[in-house]
Order: C-alpha cells, then structure tokens, then sequence
C-alpha cells in the first residue's frame, strides 16, 4: 500500500493507533494471569492466603524490623505490611518513599510473613535516575530539532 | 530501566561504529536511531498520570513490549517522507532499548519479547534498575567512540 496521499497515511495512522489500543487492553486484561507469583490483583479478589506473592509500591513507614508498603492498584491504594526482611535486606538502609518489590509468602491481614527476595531501589536513586533521564531526552530534543524539522504543509518531518 | 542517558549513549555509540562501513547512518539518520531508542519507555507517561492519582501502568505496559514499541514506530514513521527508512531506524533503536533493559534484575517474569505470541519472560538480572555504573560506563565509551572517529577523519582528510 502507498502511503504517499495524506489520507492514505491517515487511514494507516487510525488502523496502528486502534491495533495498540487494542494491544495494550489486551494486556492489561490477561498479564495478571501469566505473573510468575500472583500480586495485587489475586490478592484482592481471591486473597490466596499461604501463597508466594509478588507485591511492590512505596514505603511508607519502617518500625524496626517489618515496613508497610502502599500501592495504587487501579484506583484502589493497598497497603501490605512485609514482615521480618532485614535478613533479606543486605547492605541496605531502607529509607520511607523507597520503591520495592517484594516475593513472600501472603499472611493474615495483607502482611507477607515470610520474605524470599527483595528488590529495593531507594528514593535519591529514583529521582537521579529521572533527572538523567530529563537531561537525555533535553539533549534528544536538540539533536533531532538539528537535523529535522516539521514541515505542516506536507504534514512530514524532513531533514534539515 | 537504565536510564535515557544510557540508552541514547549506546544508540550514538552503535551508530558511530557501524558507520564507519554504512555511510547511511549519517547523523540524521543517527537521531532517528537515538529517539527509537527512548520509544519504549513512553510508558513513563504513566508517572505523570500517577502524580494525578491514576494507576495507568498497566495499560500503558504495551509500550514497553517489542510488539507495542515497533507499533509506535509505525505510527511515528508515517510522520516521515521516507517512511521505511524511519520505521527501520527507529526499530534499530527500540532493539537496543531492550538488550539494554534485558540486563536488568527483575523480581517479575521479565520482558515479554514474544508478546502477544508467548508469555514467556526474560531476564538476565545482571544490573540493579537504579545503577549509575553503567551510565558512567556507556558515556565512557561513547566519548572513545567520539574521539576515535574524530581520529580517523582526520587521517582519512591528510590521506586524501
């Protein structure tokens, strides 16, 4: 198909916007269900008490050795309390607004009563990781302004 | 994520490399490779919807798979007057974004490189999601890269 009329182009436009739309429902509907351990979404419908789960989000308060993480799951923000994880946690201050993510076995009262893995990414690396971040996509901005420019009347970017 | 500096650092120093036998990456053409590059990670909109309270993670999560990244570039590429070149160097891009993201450590299934095909997940958890090491490194690199190309230039222009 030739894409060189603006229509052409427009009706290829609709059709992958639709397909990623598509693509991304359909992802969000069916990946809960190929998760190596069940997570947020298990834990609110069926509550799998006994089970590994995989529970992530923000810490929010430490007390010695168990710390409570919040997540917003869709709208709904869910607390877990992960208990006994300074084992787990080598070589690491757990700080509140830390981010992790956490394999346990799923206790009583959203708590995780026995911690298998931890992954901990602490807040001051976070927010170093989106300031390099903002300074690389400032210098993409430039360099792709350098060498290409949009032209409206023909609705392309073309070199400069 | 390895940050964008990362990312747009291998994609420059990729593209450096490979045109010293393709003269078609020339730096137009590199650009293109270096925003393909940052074309996954378009699923950080959802931070900014998560700053308004909203848990799009989900539904933006096909953006970061191989399948909804070349989507984007579909769509990104009819903005193009040469529209198969563009979609090719954008895909360069993306191929790299994700051999990048494969070293990270994942307490999850992984990339979904065959989505919607397979589930399966990969991973190779070499490299923590925060690390700074390897921003150092990829920018060390492509500063050689830089002055070595530099180099050879110069040599080529006394040859001739």
């Amino acid at each position: 198909m030739s894409l060189e009329t603006s229509r052409k182009r427009a009706v290829m436009g609709i059709i992958l916007i639709l397909l990623l739309i598509g693509l991304c429902i359909h992802y969000a509907n069916e990946y809960e269900i190929h998760l190596k351990h069940p997570s947020y979404g298990a834990i609110l419908s069926d509550y799998p008490q006994g089970e590994l789960v995989n529970v992530g989000g923000t810490v929010t308060h430490i007390y010695g050795d168990s710390f409570l993480v919040e997540e917003n799951y869709h709208g709904q923000i869910v607390a877990m309390k992960i208990i006994n994880s300074s084992t787990i946690i080598k070589n690491h201050k757990l700080s509140p607004q830390d981010k992790v993510s956490v394999v346990g076995v799923l206790g009583p009262d959203n708590q995780i009563v026995t911690v298998q893995e931890i992954d901990v990414n602490d807040y001051t690396g976070y927010v170093l990781l989106l300031f390099r971040s903002f300074l690389a996509l400032a210098f993409l901005f430039y360099i792709f302004n350098r060498y290409w420019c949009f032209n409206l009347e023909s609705f392309e970017f073309r070199r400069r | 994520m390895p940050d964008w500096v990362v990312h747009v650092a291998v994609a420059w120093t990729l593209c450096r490399i490979l045109r010293f036998k393709y003269p078609q990456l020339d730096p137009a053409n590199t650009a293109l490779v270096m925003v393909g590059s940052v074309f996954p990670d378009a699923i950080k909109i959802s931070i900014l919807f998560e700053l308004m309270g909203l848990d799009w993670w989900d539904y933006l999560h096909a953006f970061h798979l191989p399948i909804g990244a070349f989507l984007l570039a579909g769509i990104a590429a009819l903005l193009f007057k040469e529209k198969k070149t563009a979609f090719l160097l954008l895909s360069m891009g993306i191929i790299t974004h994700f051999a990048l993201d494969l070293l990270l450590i994942q307490l999850g299934n992984g990339i979904y490189l065959f989505y919607p095909i397979s589930w399966m997940g990969f991973s190779l958890n070499l490299v923590p999601n925060d690390d700074y090491v390897i921003t150092i490194a990829a920018l060390l690199v492509a500063l050689s890269v830089y002055f070595f190309s530099r180099w050879v230039e110069k040599r080529r222009l006394k040859i001739t």
